[in-house]
């Protein structure tokens, strides 16, 4: 029994559902008249349902019903706003005094906010229990350390950098490790993805800004990504795998659609016609590698992501051959015909996979 | 882990800052390898609004022979040197030094600075343009392409990084109550010193109004 014990709030909040849902359903069979408890079982098992769910929600403070579900989406949704406006204020607030402060006071302004926030992130964490506070500042902290770095160079007018992007990822990816909050490990990703794309434009000759004009440096940043949680399989809590996975899938994907847009924008030494070909094929696959592997493991946000990106080449694919000599009718009528056989197809493998 | 994870987020900010500054210390050490006295013409005022306060103000130059149809300093033996590939079909951007001058006064109508040369080793480029009131080596971005007209070839087109140079509070009063830059500048209202490190990197240590 002890394996059963949560490890995570994520981990509670499913074996809560579990419960609720069991409820339901055996209220729903008492309904029906195929199962009915006895009064002594009835009540033992409310016993343990409810001293279990008051365990899990004493511990981790999870919702124990739909109405407090919606309500925690909602705190969750309110909490990143509030981290957005405060953000904006701050920024508004400084942009209107920076002239009257020194150029020390400037400096210590800049250096002092990020880890002051971070202070505060830690006095809210150990008086919260939810983190919605924690989360709030956050955002906060992670926006000061990028205004840090970026107003920093502005100041003493420095040529950019990408390490830039190496220290926003640190500094993202260590305050979402300390306090398990998903949208800055997602923001510590993307300047991880943007560190690795750049550096390894930098390390091929080329001015490391220019990743958009060799897009392979950005599949490359992608996969290492999609591969992070396996090889941190033991450091990685259970709900930060799919940011690492949905950011890693969308930083492949969109590095396919682009070259398989533009051929120009690639490092292989082929023609610029036989790279976009190439790359159209490698999208339909991966997209449709990706829906296989995300049914299969059980991962619907890269079925989704999967499916989402298999149209968006298809119907690029379709546009480009058959937009300018066949009549417009025609053409929405074969896409609305791929997409219903798409549906079918989809349903004939759902069935099967049941 | 939860400690470690606070220590590295806080400790590499820390580091960066460190870094950063040392950095900017260190191009600064010493006496200024170029100072360019530079006008409204060269550094022009953006539109202003009362939500902020700080300046930065843009930088105007313009590249030798700009006039001449067809001629550019950054051709193919240029860009070879460069280290780009002359025979490469794709467009790639290196990292450059690049040399600014300061034409005399009323030579030119519009910005005087202008890009005369590029390398990479700031010694070679200072060795070879040793008037430091009138040559700055500054940090840009070359962008050779292929292009078809008006002759076949590789080209290439310089930017300069930063665009724009930050206005450091005690030279503030200088500007204040000033409109935006008008163009073309016929009677500029400021005149700037502009000074340049060890690093190639500039900063503002001189400001005044002129009328």
């Amino acid at each position: 029994m002890a394996s059963d014990r949560p490890v995570s709030k994520q981990d509670a909040q499913r074996r809560a559902d579990r419960i609720r849902i069991v409820r339901e359903e055996l209220e729903r069979l008492r309904e029906e008249g195929v199962l009915e408890l006895r009064p002594e079982q009835q009540e033992q098992l409310d016993l343990h349902l409810d001293a279990t769910l008051y365990a899990l929600s004493e511990q981790f403070d999870i919702d124990t019903s739909e109405s407090q579900k919606r309500i925690s989406w909602g705190m969750r949704i309110a909490s990143t706003i509030a981290g957005l406006a405060l953000c904006a204020a701050l920024v508004l607030f400084f942009n209107r005094i920076w002239g009257a402060l020194p150029m020390s006071v400037q400096v210590g302004v800049l250096a002092a906010a990020p880890l002051a926030a971070l202070a505060g992130m830690e006095f809210s964490a150990r008086r919260e229990r939810t983190f919605y506070y924690t989360a709030l500042l956050g955002i906060v902290a992670f926006a000061c350390a990028v205004t840090n770095l970026s107003v920093l160079g502005a100041m003493f007018n420095l040529p950019g950098s990408p390490w830039a992007f190496l220290v926003w990822a640190v500094f993202g990816l260590g305050l979402a490790y300390a306090y398990r909050l998903q949208l800055l490990l997602a923001a510590g990703l993307v300047c991880l993805i943007v560190f690795v794309a750049t550096t390894l434009t930098r390390l091929s000759g080329l001015y490391w800004a220019a990743a958009d004009s060799r897009v392979e440096t950005l599949l490359a940043s992608g996969v290492l990504v999609l591969l992070a949680p396996s090889a941190l399989e033991r450091r990685t809590p259970d709900e930060f795998s799919w940011v690492y996975r949905m950011l890693g899938l969308l930083a492949v994907f969109v590095a396919i659609l682009a070259l398989s847009l533009n051929g120009a924008l690639t490092y292989l030494p082929f023609g610029q016609r036989g790279v976009e070909i190439g790359y159209q094929i490698a999208g339909l696959g991966a997209a449709a590698v990706t829906m296989w592997r995300g049914v299969v493991r059980r991962m619907p946000g890269a079925v989704n992501l999967g499916a989402a990106f298999f149209a968006l080449y298809l119907y690029i694919r379709l546009f480009e051959w058959w937009w300018d000599w066949m009549p417009k009718y025609l053409f929405f009528f074969i896409i609305g015909l791929i997409s219903l056989s798409l549906l079918y197809s989809f349903q004939r493998f759902r069935k099967r996979i049941r | 882990m939860k400690r470690a994870a606070l220590a590295g987020a806080a400790g590499i900010l820390i580091l960066a800052d460190a870094l950063l500054l040392l950095g900017v210390a260190g191009n600064r050490r010493g006496e200024p390898q170029a100072t360019l006295e530079l006008s409204e013409k060269e550094l022009t005022l953006p539109h202003r609004n009362e939500e902020n306060s700080a300046l930065s103000l843009a930088l105007q130059w313009r590249e030798r022979g700009f006039r001449e149809p067809g001629s550019t300093w950054l051709g193919p033996e240029k860009l070879q040197e460069l280290g780009f590939n002359p025979q490469a079909v794709r467009p790639v951007s290196k990292s450059v030094l690049a040399v600014m001058e300061l034409e005399a006064e009323g030579a030119e109508e519009g910005s005087r600075l202008k890009a005369v040369d590029a390398g990479l080793d700031r010694a070679a480029l200072r060795s070879r343009y040793p008037d430091r009131g009138r040559y700055a080596i500054m940090h840009g971005v070359v962008r050779a392409f292929r292009n078809a007209r008006p002759e076949p070839g590789i080209r290439g087109w310089l930017t300069i990084t930063p665009s724009r140079v930050y206005v450091p509070p005690e030279y503030l009063a200088v500007f204040r109550g000033l409109p935006a830059t008008n163009y073309p500048v016929t009677r500029p209202r400021y005149q700037v010193s502009l000074c340049f490190g060890r690093r190639s990197v500039a900063w503002i240590c001189g400001a005044r109004r002129l009328h």
